[in-house]
């Protein structure tokens, strides 16, 4: 079989298999869940074969022709691509073993798996797309699937108002993201990357700046940065394993690959503006986890920081890479870029072994949430214990464990291109630490707190094994010397500190590490009943619960300002409707009458008025405008 | 008239035989049945002469017709919507017990005046083609004259469209005064005999001539009509108002205007661009505050004729293509709706509120996959017709430099998912039980399914590879300046 045949067979598998659930086993879900895991571990033999076999290619076809226009479809596969889709293959096969688990007994189970079986479908495709179109095609697909997923408790109204929110607030982003798909079709005459890369010298600055920060609209969108972020809190309404796949290893990270993806439209501009962002984002929801007390909500607010620190790192090292007159060539993979790369992998297994804890631990608890109702977690669940401290361990940096190496990697980017923005980054390291071990300590130790944490008891090898793999995968992920040749391109690119710098990075890395877990530990006491903050400083925690009340802002401006202004335009036509135009002021008490009746009762008169001023009016328009020019 | 004449005449004097026939048969022996397989089946011979016509293409019947390959195109889609609509009444009526076999007649007869629009190459044929289409249309609209909110849709569509024909007319007037004649080549003419700018006659009848199309396409401001008629007309009958009605005069109007040149006619063409984006504006805006399927669909639709406008204004080599290629894909979206609203709808009122659908998927899910397919392709989700059918749109109107059209159709497209996931979403909630929606419970006739899969089916098909058909309509509907 030919490399791109087995990237086609890559993206089709999935997807047949969702067609065949959608079509043939709805009400069968054991089959339906088999089948999305039998194509789950198919995709992942597949996949490793063709990272491994050292195969790189970019073959495209043509798909349609218009004038000028034409739009191709096509795998790009580099070393970038191949380390998308490892960490695509690889994660997503352990969470559906996991899903089989726990989902176990649930009505909607086909549907859960169809679901997911789209989602790796969608996924697969956005990771090898060669072109924006593409990319952008399976990028909606991929947040289509997110939707349907978030959506899985559909009885629950916050779950769906939270599918709801996630998909606006991502077509948000995606709304400049097309722009700047079609003001890179407008400016450069194509949207090929090759193309665009030969042409951006030859255009001023400016364009390419607008292009880049354009694109960077769907990163924002999709990787919860500021100010988009508040979807991804609330999409932790889906199942557990969904949250562990989509909405902290792959989707969500799906921004960073695209960053990666464009970096050559970048300028120093844009990515000052992508690092700043970056870094707001980091250490914003580092303070935002210290006052929850939802797990999944906590993790959900630490998956946005270490997004922000991906973008900060990407940022960073587009800086370095166009300072004093560099330039970024096509197929290049910039310091940052690598460092983005590099930490979104390592994330990828400890945030999804975080994440699998977790519903672990809730499958255990009897769907219990709240850490200051678990406790005594430690003894009753021990196997889901022990992978869950490492999955935090790695998270905070622990030396020695994965997290450790590709944040380092990130400060020291940072330490060479702004101290203020190192000492920030610091800062988010620092709250990690803090609020992490807040979360360990409170649901692990001390006595159950509630019926369901007195009877929790371990699960099944289905769910646990894949805890130990990704537990694992967390310890070695960082040894940059364990990837195999395939990452090559990658993993040279990751900027290592040496001499003074390293004593340095890694000094600051353990100070902060110790400061964060210890303060934490003394603060909340393992096994504590209730939130210490909340009783100690009371409006400190409320400040940090508020999250800068970003959720209220839009809200205000949904209720007031759009649908307002829907109004307003649905009251003129209103106006002119009753004839108030036509019938002066004697129309106004009418008008009043038929703002009580319901709005279809139109009058006819008034709609044949105004056709007749409507005819004016463009022919006012039409004469206006053909004198004036 | 020869006989090349006439065999490129076959299409329409099949249809119009049709209408002959059913009446016939009607005198004799009234079954609806019987009278829904004969229209069936003039339609099915029409669209089987299209070959034999479209060998003798391009072929002008003076004075009035040109029958053409693009006017193949549109008489092909036209058909094709009439078919399903023919098959949705077909259950729909069978529904109320009143003498039903007439609006067979009626619906050839329009039909008759759509195919005679999409060939007119003369304003008399544009006139009596249009004239031939509503006429038809009034009683249709208010057909089911028990229902109040029929009539009373009847009696606003007959004035509106009554005013509106008067003005076209005027405007007829003021073009023969200021030419001397009455076809559509010596409009191109007079624009290419003056460059300068045409004479002030000539640009207020072009004006009512467009004001008389734009209130059939319903764009702003001439779109008032628009949600009360779709709202109170039969499900049926709505599918042919939102689709065939305006995709015939979509097509003359592409015609009418192919010889002018935007660069010439700043003044007209801005009154033009503003009317598009008004529309796309305005629909899309209104659309958010309504909890009435149809309506939905009404303002939803006064938004795509804004976007087809944008490919009409683009001109060119690709404009009328785009528009071809949008018409279709809106066309078998909307039918899918309008079929399944028509389907679920009880005798007493039409389902078709969004309350109506909540757990529509539990309770059929068949119906709310199809509305699925359909809602996503107006929306224009990826993989769908609908993507491609904006996509080109889009292309074209790039090609033309329509930057602040385009930037406007992207804005307002963008608000179409607040009112489009609605009904996602409504259809997707629930538990299924019996009592959440008001929605009827009989099966799908056969013939009804297969024509609504067939619908769906397509719409994927040409999501996935729309090149094709694309080619195809680029090659027909290359319009001769």
């Amino acid at each position: 079989m030919t490399p791109s045949a087995t990237a086609l067979l890559l993206l089709l598998l999935p997807l047949g298999g969702a067609l065949l659930t959608a079509l043939f086993l709805r009400r069968r879900g054991e089959a339906a869940a088999w089948l999305s895991v039998g194509v789950a571990g198919v995709l992942l033999l597949l996949g490793l074969g063709l990272i491994f076999s050292g195969e790189r290619f970019d073959r495209s076809v043509e798909w349609l022709r218009f004038g000028e226009f034409s739009l191709s479809l096509g795998f790009l596969f580099d070393d970038l691509a191949a380390l998308m889709l490892f960490v695509v293959v690889f994660v997503g096969f352990w969470i559906h073993l996991f899903s089989l688990g726990y989902m176990k007994g649930d009505p909607h189970k086909a549907r859960f798996f169809g679901g997911l079986s789209l989602f790796m479908f969608a996924m697969i495709g956005m990771t090898l797309a060669d072109d924006l179109i593409m990319l952008f095609i399976f990028w909606e697909l991929v947040g289509l699937s997110s939707y349907l997923l978030i959506n899985f408790y559909f009885h629950k109204p916050a779950a769906v108002a939270a599918s709801k929110k996630a998909f606006i607030v991502n077509r948000i982003g995606d709304f400049g993201f097309l722009l700047g798909i079609i003001w890179a079709y407008w400016a450069f005459g194509s949207i090929n990357l090759n193309e665009i890369a030969v042409i951006i010298g030859e255009k001023p600055e400016t364009i390419a700046t607008g292009i880049a920060l354009l694109l960077f609209c769907g990163a924002v969108g999709k990787s919860g940065q500021i100010p988009l972020h508040v979807w991804l809190p609330d999409a932790m309404e889906g199942p557990t394993p969904v949250s562990a796949l989509i909405h902290a290893a792959t989707m969500v990270a799906a921004g960073i690959y695209l960053l990666c993806r464009v970096s050559v439209v970048m300028t120093t501009e844009a990515a000052t503006v992508i690092l700043w962002i970056g870094v707001a984002t980091a250490v914003y929801a580092g303070f935002c986890a210290i006052a929850q007390r939802d797990i999944k909500k906590i993790l959900a607010y630490s998956t946005i920081s270490q997004l922000g620190f991906m973008v900060a790192a990407f940022g960073l090292g587009t800086r370095l890479a166009l300072a004093d007159g560099g330039s970024i060539t096509l197929g290049m993979v910039t310091a940052g870029a690598a460092a983005a790369m590099f930490h979104l992998t390592t994330h990828a297994f400890f945030k999804a072994l975080l994440f699998l804890g977790a519903g672990s631990i809730i499958h255990a608890c009897h769907h219990e949430q709240d850490i200051f109702k678990m406790g005594g977690l430690a003894r009753s669940t021990p196997l889901t214990f022990i992978t869950f401290t490492i999955g935090v361990l790695a998270l905070i940096g622990m030396p020695f464990l994965a997290g450790f190496f590709s944040k380092d990697a990130i400060l020291y980017l940072a330490w060479q291109v702004s101290p203020v923005a190192f000492y920030l980054l610091v800062l988010g390291a620092l709250l990690t630490a803090f609020y992490m071990s807040r979360l360990w300590a409170v649901a692990f130790f001390g006595a159950p707190r509630s019926d369901g944490a007195k009877h929790a008891h371990e699960n099944g090898p289905v769910m646990v094994v894949p805890l130990i793999v990704l537990a694992l995968f967390s310890i070695v992920a960082g040894y940059d010397a364990l990837y195999p040749e395939a990452f090559a391109a990658v993993m040279a690119a990751i900027p290592h500190p040496s001499g003074a710098d390293k004593t340095l990075i890694v000094g600051v890395s353990v100070a902060v590490l110790v400061v964060g877990v210890l303060s934490a530990l003394l603060f909340y006491r393992p096994g504590a009943a209730e939130d210490a903050l909340e009783r100690k400083a009371r409006p400190v925690h409320r400040f940090l619960a508020a999250r800068l009340w970003f959720d209220d802002v839009y809200n205000w401006y949904v209720a007031k300002v759009q649908q307002r202004l829907a109004l307003v335009l649905s009251y003129l036509e209103l106006v002119f409707i009753s004839g108030l135009l036509v019938r002066g002021l004697a129309g106004f008490s009418g008008l009043l009458g038929l703002g009580l009746r319901s709005l279809h009762t139109g009058n006819l008169n008034a709609y044949l008025y105004w056709i007749l001023i409507g005819l004016v009016l463009l022919w006012g328009l039409t004469i206006g405008l053909a004198s004036g020019s | 008239m020869t006989a090349a004449d006439f065999q490129a005449l076959l299409p329409f004097m099949c249809v119009a035989a049709a209408a002959v026939i059913v009446m016939l048969v009607i005198s004799f022996y009234r079954n609806q049945t019987l009278s829904a397989i004969l229209t069936l089946a003039g339609l099915l011979v029409a669209l089987a002469s299209l070959p034999i016509a479209w060998s003798h293409a391009p072929r002008a019947i003076p004075p009035l017709l040109r029958v053409d390959s693009f006017a193949l195109v549109h008489l092909a889609l036209l058909l094709v919507g009439t078919v399903a609509v023919t098959v949705f009444s077909q259950r729909y009526l069978e529904k109320y017990r009143m003498e039903r076999g007439e609006f067979y007649i009626l619906l050839l007869l329009s039909a008759l005046g759509a195919l005679i629009l999409a060939a007119a190459d003369h304003f008399v044929a544009f006139f009596l083609g249009l004239e031939l289409l509503s006429v038809s249309l009034y009683v249709m609209v208010g057909y089911i004259f028990v229902k109040e909110k029929a009539l009373e849709a009847a009696v606003k569509y007959l004035f509106l469209a009554g005013l509106t024909s008067a003005l076209l007319l005027f405007g007829l007037a003021l073009i023969y005064a200021a030419l001397g004649s009455m076809e559509f080549s010596a409009l191109a003419a007079a624009v290419a005999g003056a460059p300068d700018g045409l004479s002030p006659f000539l640009v207020a009848g072009m004006l009512l001539v467009f004001a008389g199309a734009a209130f059939k396409l319903s764009v702003v401001p001439f779109h008032l009509w628009t949600p009360d008629i779709y709202q109170g007309a039969p499900a049926p009958v709505t599918a042919f108002l939102a689709t065939v009605s305006k995709g015939c005069v979509v097509a003359v109007l592409l015609r009418f205007f192919a010889p002018l040149d935007p660069a010439s006619q700043t003044g007209l063409f801005s009154a033009l661009a503003a009317v598009a984006g008004a529309s796309m504006i305005v629909g899309n805006l209104l659309a958010l505050l309504q909890d009435n399927l149809k309506r939905i669909l009404a303002y939803s639709s006064i938004a795509h004729f804004g976007y087809i406008l944008v490919a009409f204004l683009a001109g060119g080599e690709n404009g009328p293509a785009a528009a071809t290629f949008y018409l279709v894909t809106y066309f078998a979206a909307t039918l899918i709706a309008f079929g399944v609203i028509g389907y679920l709808s009880p005798t007493d009122q039409e389902a078709d509120t969004v309350a109506d659908y909540r757990g529509l998927f539990w309770r059929r899910p068949g119906s709310a996959a199809l509305l699925s397919i359909a809602i996503f392709s107006l929306l224009g989700l990826p993989l769908t017709a609908g993507f491609m059918g904006k996509f080109f749109l889009v292309a074209a109107g790039a090609a033309a430099g329509l930057w602040p059209l385009l930037i406007i159709l992207t804005v307002s497209a963008t608000l179409g998912i607040f009112y489009y996931l609605r009904i996602i979403i409504a259809m997707y909630s629930g538990e299924g039980r019996k009592s959440e929606g008001r929605t009827a419970d009989a099966p799908f006739a056969p013939t009804s399914a297969t024509v609504l899969v067939l619908l769906a089916v397509l719409l994927i098909v040409i999501g996935i590879a729309p090149e094709p058909l694309l080619a195809f309509i680029q090659a027909a509907t290359t319009l001769a300046p």
